[in-house]
């Protein structure tokens, strides 16, 4: 990544300022101090921690950037790439409380199911935050579009808590969010509140019924669309539903499958929005988070530090080729 | 009255043994010291080779070793997959078949003369075949014999129903990692490593013998490379035929290449083999 | 432990001493019977001496105590997947302890080590897991602090394997992040490099210009660019010459310091100018050994000027070309050349905890490109086929290393083809890759400027 791209995206204090985090190996200890359960289908367990770092140098400078993920470590069962999905916002008193953050977890590995069985008050170890994150500072002034897939809007909700708390920062900004069914959308109980908050929410779902659910219990009752959240952004194409979309000064911020931000970045340019304001977080199988481990290579980049966030302009080419 | 309590909370675990030499069984009684360790975190309800006291089921787990080799064993195994909440199994015999399972490839009935004075009595199936090829598995720990430490891993992770850790590369990367000098090369031997999974320390090549894949294909191999490009450098078609075949013969991996190896008597690979000065 | 210092200690690099007297760097001529002075003198400094020995039908590293350990007399002859020891038969050639070219071990082995325990915290499960100490006391915390090493002297050392640390030490050393168990390890590594006065067949130092020529006071190698750049360095240098036909000299080493600490020890040993003719036997057994370096590894296609093209490009561009499928029907995926490589650097983490699940460990071990588990992202692996697992492995070491590191991955020490069991020979790959094929070339993206 260019230098000036990335200046705007590190100006956040760092934790790794400090020399002893210079060495990425060493965990700093959090405290499980909430468990949201999100989804409970029978194909789909999804939670979210709320941790506090404990206090310590680190925790003090602890602070992270939309976009970034943490290595969670369970010792025991190892180590696993999450991405934050928000700071944490006292309820009462609507403010950010300091090393405390939130990370939404699909079970679904060995150390995630490990971390399914947590409960509140077990500690467990944080490293980060690593990687790139989303860049915030590109989206002021502009129309901004959120394009999440399934999971991937986990690591978007930290993007819709900052537009909300400034929202006439923004122009126009969307959210199209696309997931298998309904029963597996996730944050269903946030979306009125950002659509309360200026944001235009806009869900679909690939079944309106759950097909990997046998014998669902409840009929289907979605009345909303049934496709992919390419249709939701290919629908833009049409002025007259559409007169106040303007590519030109629209970022775009994808997350979901790889297949889906490929299709929806390759629309997004078809309605004329430049590569270079696309942007997608990427997945890879991400172990050390700075680049020594090898394993989430993708061409060039190592994506636990070049990544997860990546601009279009440089991921174009690298999606094109198979099994890179 | 706390014992039994405690007893009973503690999984059931059943080790039974089908066709096989009972060397598995005897890794878990080589165990020691872990073993004590191991009895804390479970119950043996039925463990002939270590104890008269064999209790009935149901079982929380069933460790199987062996073979189906018997028209009688296919009913046991249906029996006791009923009997137990999982089952794994356990060595080279339960998971493919065994070295037993050389007599797939040949005539039973003729076997059966020439090894037995009264041939009529025995009753044998045809071919010697892995566990999962007749009721469901939960976890397959290959090895002849298995590893003692990925046996205590297994059991471990099944009694607490979390995914084993058990290495899916191939027996190259530890046997590099411990400091062995590769005896294809600098030897001349030929060697199984490549195609074959981990899990077993890497133990032959150390002691300067080639692997004899005792622990089973990898999850990915490319059996025709390392016959065209390894193993027909130092032996011939039938040799490395029947090298392929002696601990996994019914791995399709295996079966498949000592076939094509034995069918063809020239060697197939046309692809500019590297000059060897 | 005391709070790491906010820069790290640094290697002396090569230059002039302070006080006066000859610059450090002078080459002086010393007996055979000298390198035994010069262990013992390691060892009494508390280095764990390691050099090469006979072991496992191959010359590796190990420790040693005595100049008897060293190989004398024997030499090896490399081809593609072919390694054998040979003994030198006759006069002079066969009194020499270094005319034997690279072993499968490299000093990968000793600073970045197959299997190592990572610090963190020593016990498992949640409410067990105790890394407060880690964070509040950080001068006295135990699970922290890397383990304490013996420091190590490498003889022997080659100018290739020189490179190939220095690319090592980029990877692991550079700001912000530190690999603790590294740095210690080679910060404390004393190097006593001995020039090649023979080269294998499956050598192409040359053409990567890393060899086989050691760097020199008067000599600069090949400085990898970058601000925190650690210099191709030595603390001193060894070259065997045995007498020809005519020659006043016995069988003796040139010996140079290219550190402060290397002269300090050089110092200590009885020593000799070394003569006009023993410096010009020098010259020319270098010289001998660059006729000797057949193999090279291929530039990209000639640019219009005519100028050799970057290999980079070219490889990029040629992603989908269909000799990779051609390499994948014979490359067994086994891992070897990953192994034997001494930049390759992947590793992965294994928790290991105990029976009673009281305590765990980490514990790094080598991985590599080549295991299909590797690349495992959302429930498959990306890389699931031999043919995208070898062109991972190609085309980082000679290409998108330069984006992420600012040179190549590759030495030219030629060890991927002496010991991959199959002799797939990355340099005749590189060509056939370079060769016009139907699958269009693809856009090539800028080289990334990490530095």
């Amino acid at each position: 990544m260019n230098s000036e791209r990335s200046s705007s995206l590190v100006d956040v204090p760092n934790p790794h300022s400090d020399p002893i985090d210079r060495d990425p190996w060493h965990p700093h200890s959090a405290t499980i101090r909430r468990i949201d359960r999100e989804l409970d289908t029978p194909t789909s367990s999804v939670f979210t921690l709320e941790l506090r770092l404990e206090p310590s140098p680190y925790a003090d400078a602890y602070c992270f950037s939309p976009g970034q993920f943490n290595m969670l470590l369970l010792p025991g069962s190892g180590e696993v790439a999450i991405s934050h999905s928000g700071p944490s916002i006292d309820r009462t008193s609507r403010t950010v409380s300091p090393g405390t953050f939130l990370h939404t977890i699909r079970a679904i590995g060995r150390v995630t199911n490990a971390l399914e069985k947590l409960r509140v008050g077990d500690e467990l170890g944080v490293r980060g935050p690593y990687g790139t994150s989303w860049p915030m500072q590109q989206l002021i002034g502009q129309d901004v579009l959120l394009l999440s897939g399934g999971l991937g809007m986990a690591p978007l909700r930290p993007v819709v808590y900052a537009i909300e708390s400034r929202r006439d920062d923004f122009g126009r900004v969307d959210l199209l969010y696309g997931s298998r069914s309904p029963e597996t959308i996730l944050y269903a109980s946030e979306l009125d509140a950002w659509k309360r908050a200026g944001i235009g929410v806009e869900t679909i779902v690939d079944h309106a019924q759950d097909p990997l659910v046998e014998n669902s219990p409840c009929k289907p009752t979605w009345t909303g669309p049934v496709g992919n959240v390419t249709h939701l952004l290919n629908r833009r194409s049409s002025l007259l539903d559409y007169p106040d979309f303007h590519p030109e000064r629209t970022q775009v911020l994808l997350c979901g499958p790889e297949i889906m931000m490929h299709r929806c970045a390759q629309s997004a340019r078809k309605l004329g929005i430049p590569a270079s304001s696309i942007w997608l977080s990427m997945e890879r199988n991400m172990q050390c988070g700075v680049g020594y481990c090898g394993h989430c290579q993708w061409g060039p980049l190592f994506l636990c530090k070049d990544g997860p966030v990546v601009p279009y302009d440089l991921a174009e080419t690298l999606l094109e080729i198979k099994d890179l | 009255m706390e014992e039994p309590m405690k007893n009973s909370c503690k999984p059931s675990v059943a080790v039974v043994k089908f066709a096989s030499c009972d060397g598995c069984q005897l890794t878990l009684l080589n165990c020691e010291e872990e073993l004590l360790a191991l009895a804390d975190r479970i119950e043996f309800a039925h463990f002939a080779e270590a104890s008269s006291d064999l209790r009935p089921g149901p079982y929380d787990l069933a460790i199987v070793e062996g073979s189906i080799s018997t028209p009688k064993d296919l009913h046991r195994i249906v029996e006791l997959r009923a009997q137990s909440k999982k089952l794994i199994t356990i060595g080279a015999c339960a998971t493919a078949g065994g070295v037993q399972a050389l007599r797939n490839f040949a005539d039973h009935e003729e076997f059966k003369k020439a090894v037995y004075a009264s041939p009529e009595m025995i009753e044998s199936l045809a071919e010697s075949s892995p566990i999962a090829q007749h009721v469901q598995v939960d976890f397959e720990l290959r090895g002849c014999p298995v590893d003692k430490h990925q046996l205590i891993e297994v059991v471990l992770a099944m009694a607490s129903g979390r995914r084993p850790k058990t290495s899916t590369e191939c027996v190259c990367q530890p046997c590099k990692r411990r400091g062995t000098v590769c005896v294809v090369v600098a030897q001349k031997k030929a060697c199984l490593g490549p195609v074959t999974q981990a899990g077993c320390g890497a133990i032959c090549p150390a002691y300067d013998r080639g692997c004899y894949a005792c622990f089973g294909p990898a999850s990915q191999t490319n059996m025709q490379a390392l016959s065209e490009g390894l193993l027909l450098n130092q032996m011939s078609n039938t040799q490395a035929s029947m090298y392929l075949q002696s601990f996994h013969p019914a791995s399709p991996e295996f079966q498949s290449e000592s076939r094509r190896l034995e069918e063809s008597p020239r060697r197939l690979w046309q692809l500019q083999p590297p000059s060897r000065s | 432990m005391t709070a790491p210092p906010s820069k790290p200690p640094s290697i002396d690099s090569p230059g002039m001493l302070h006080d006066a007297g000859p610059p450090y760097g002078t080459p002086r001529w010393i007996a055979p019977s000298q390198l035994q002075s010069l262990i013992d003198i390691l060892r009494i400094e508390n280095y764990r001496v390691l050099a090469p020995t006979l072991d496992q039908h191959a010359i590796v590293y190990d420790e040693i105590t005595s100049i008897g350990q060293l190989p004398k007399g024997y030499s090896d002859s490399q081809a593609p997947a072919v390694y054998q020891l040979t003994q030198t038969p006759s006069a002079p050639e066969n009194q020499k302890l270094f005319h034997f070219n690279l072993g499968p071990h490299s000093p990968k082995q000793f600073l970045f080590p197959p299997n190592s325990i990572l610090p963190g915290p020593q016990k498992a499960g949640p409410q067990k897991a105790d890394f407060n100490d880690a964070d509040s006391n950080q001068s006295s915390d135990s699970s922290h602090e890397p383990q304490l090493v013996q420091p190590m002297a490498i003889l022997g050392l080659r100018a290739c394997e020189l490179a190939a640390i220095a690319i090592q030490d980029r990877v692991l050393m550079s700001p912000p992040f530190i690999d603790s168990q590294y740095a210690l390890r080679r910060k404390s590594l004393f190097v006593i490099a001995v020039q090649c006065t023979t080269a294998a067949s499956t050598c192409f130092c040359h053409s990567m210009n890393t060899g086989p020529e050691l760097p020199g006071p008067e000599l600069p190698g090949p400085e990898l660019p970058g601000p925190d750049a650690n210099p191709i360095t030595y603390d001193l240098a060894l070259t065997e010459l045995v007498p020809s036909n005519h020659s006043q000299f016995t069988h003796g080493f040139l010996i140079q310091a290219g550190s402060r600490r290397g002269q300090v020890i050089l110092d200590q040993l009885p020593s000799e100018e070394p003569t006009p003719e023993i410096l010009e036997a020098k010259k020319q057994t270098i010289e001998a050994v660059h006729k000797k370096i057949q193999r090279a590894m291929p530039s990209g296609p000639s640019n219009i000027d005519g100028q050799p093209g970057d290999l980079r490009d070219a490889l990029l561009a040629r992603l989908n070309h269909p000799h990779w499928q051609n390499v994948a029907d014979r490359c067994l995926s086994c891992a070897n050349c990953t192994m034997v490589c001494p930049t390759c650097f992947c590793s992965s983490v294994d928790e290991v905890s105990d029976l009673l699940n009281e305590s765990s460990i980490r514990q790094r071990h080598w991985d590599s490109c080549f295991n299909p588990d590797f690349s495992h992202t959302s429930g498959a692996p990306v890389r699931n086929t031999v043919r995208s697992r070898y062109r991972q492995w190609l085309t980082h070491k000679l290409a998108t290393w330069f984006d992420q590191f600012d040179s190549s991955g590759c030495v030219g020490c030629g060890r991927c083809i002496t010991w991959c069991p199959v002799g797939i020979d990355l340099t005749q790959e590189v060509a056939k890759l370079l060769e016009p094929s139907d699958a269009p070339l693809l856009n090539v993206p800028p080289r990334l400027h990490h530095r």
